[in-house]
């Protein structure tokens, strides 16, 4: 009996399948890549990947708070706040960190998906 | 021939068949991938309660079940806990001068489960310490060290044994204010539990300002924030369908002539516990009782007493000691993972 694949055929199928991963490979890593998701009053107004942050840059979700946003880090530079707690909080650049302003409603945090924890508890 | 033909154009049909199946199942599945992921892990993040609430839901309809469970704790803020909002329960038993308040089946239900736990500490937990808190306002523009004076005018009338709880009503006694601070995350924690089971979702994780929720079967990592560098973690736990609560000197405090004062109140001094404990991180299936246990055991430190008391209510606990030692219950010794080689294990 013949053989059902030829030599050629079974190329194709080769070619078909290492497409195949490196579609997939972006897909499974990409849970990886250290992301940081600014909110305000309780929506998303910004979702950033810090690995692919190539030059430092800072923005405004609200007048007078500024976030500064680095290759890895993001934190508070300025708030309107009394305590300036926020700002005080400093980099955050680890899964599971967050900090927050409380009286303009503005929470930064940073997720991963690498082997690091689901939650802080403190 | 014809047969040879026939055989040929079976084969090329078949090899046509199957070429066409693995590459329809790769893409479903790339396609499968993406799609199952994104409908059945939500995370997102508010403020309420004065504090961060975090939201992590595995199931479907996880962005609607997270919406309803910010509400809820909006909701829970608003009607039942807060001291501030007119028309909150807490508000109308401050400010009922002394007179029966009819409540909320929860807050009575609170009330009783934190008054267990003032009674089994031998007061050092209690929640008619508010008067006394009043006076420290920490986290408020008027915080300061208050006078001898002004606590000891206050500590005679501290007890929850002078409070008065019948089905769902609170009296207060004489000059009392409750202050369910200590216990409030947790019991948002339990209420959006009762919440979660009506909807679709498998497991959730819930930080309501750091006490949590784990919902489900699902096994959770939980990190103990590092009591020196709260943007860190020292260790994590392993655990399920639990809910968890840390209590810490670092978490609100101020400094008054060189001295560092932290919120955790002594209510039988009315003063900042002093316990030699860094943190105390409880882990218990009710939500109220580990946010009142983790205060408790903080402001007693660690002892056979305190131990006594978390078996009462069948709780665990991570004890961190100012020297970076780490004290495990038995029960959770096992599922505890030390990560900053900083602190020591006992």
């Amino acid at each position: 009996m013949k053989k059902l694949f030829r030599k050629n055929d079974l190329i194709v199928i080769a070619v078909i399948l290492a497409a195949a991963l490196v579609l997939l490979i972006p897909n499974l890593s990409k849970k990886q890549s250290l992301t940081a998701t600014v909110y305000a009053d309780g929506e998303i107004v910004k979702i950033i990947n810090l690995d692919e942050v190539k030059e430092s840059y800072t923005f405004s979700p609200k007048d007078g708070t500024e976030i500064c946003v680095e290759n890895g880090a993001i934190y508070f530079t300025s708030a309107v706040c009394r305590d300036k707690l926020c700002v005080k909080s400093g980099k955050l650049y680890k899964n599971g960190q967050t900090a927050a302003c409380l009286p303009e409603r503005i929470v930064i945090s940073i997720s991963s998906g690498e082997n690091s924890p689901d939650m802080l508890t403190y | 021939m014809k047969s040879d033909n026939k055989e040929t154009g079976l084969k090329a049909n078949i090899k046509a068949i199957i070429a066409v199946s693995v590459c329809a199942a790769i893409i479903i599945g790339i396609c499968a991938f993406d799609f199952i992921r994104s409908r059945t892990e939500y995370s997102c993040n508010d403020i309420a309660m004065n504090t961060v609430i975090s939201i992590k839901l595995y199931g479907s309809d996880g962005q609607a079940t997270a919406e309803s469970v910010k509400s809820e704790i909006h909701d829970i803020e608003k009607n039942l806990l807060s001291r501030y909002e007119d028309g909150s329960d807490v508000n109308r038993i401050n400010t009922s001068d002394g007179k029966a308040v009819a409540v909320s089946p929860e807050v009575a239900s609170i009330i009783s489960d934190a008054i267990d736990v003032c009674v089994d500490s031998n007061g050092v937990f209690d929640i008619t310490v508010g008067k006394i808190t009043e006076l420290w306002g920490f986290g408020s523009d008027k915080q300061r060290v208050p006078s001898a004076e002004e606590i000891d005018t206050c500590l005679p009338f501290v007890g929850s044994k002078k409070l008065k709880l019948t089905d769902n009503t609170v009296q207060l006694g004489k000059n009392q204010a409750v202050d369910l601070g200590a216990v409030g995350k947790g019991a948002a924690c339990d209420i959006v539990r009762t919440q979660l089971e009506q909807t679709k979702t498998d497991s959730a994780v819930i930080s309501v300002g750091g006490s949590l929720l784990l919902f489900g079967k699902r096994d959770f990592s939980i990190g103990i924030v590092n009591p020196d560098n709260d943007r860190d973690y020292m260790g994590t736990l392993k655990i399920s369908d639990t809910c968890v609560s840390t209590s810490g000197n670092y978490e609100q405090f101020f400094e008054q002539n060189g001295k560092k004062y932290h919120h955790i109140l002594n209510a039988s001094t009315g003063y900042p516990a002093e316990s030699r404990l860094k943190s105390v991180t409880v882990v218990c299936k009710s939500g109220v009782i580990s946010d009142a246990l983790s205060t408790a055991c903080y402001i007693m430190g660690y002892n056979d007493a305190s131990l006594a008391l978390l078996k009462k209510y069948d709780a665990e606990a991570v004890f961190i000691t100012n020297d970076k030692i780490v004290r495990c219950t038995d029960g959770i010794k096992d599922s505890f993972e030390l990560s900053d080689t900083s602190f020591i294990m006992s």
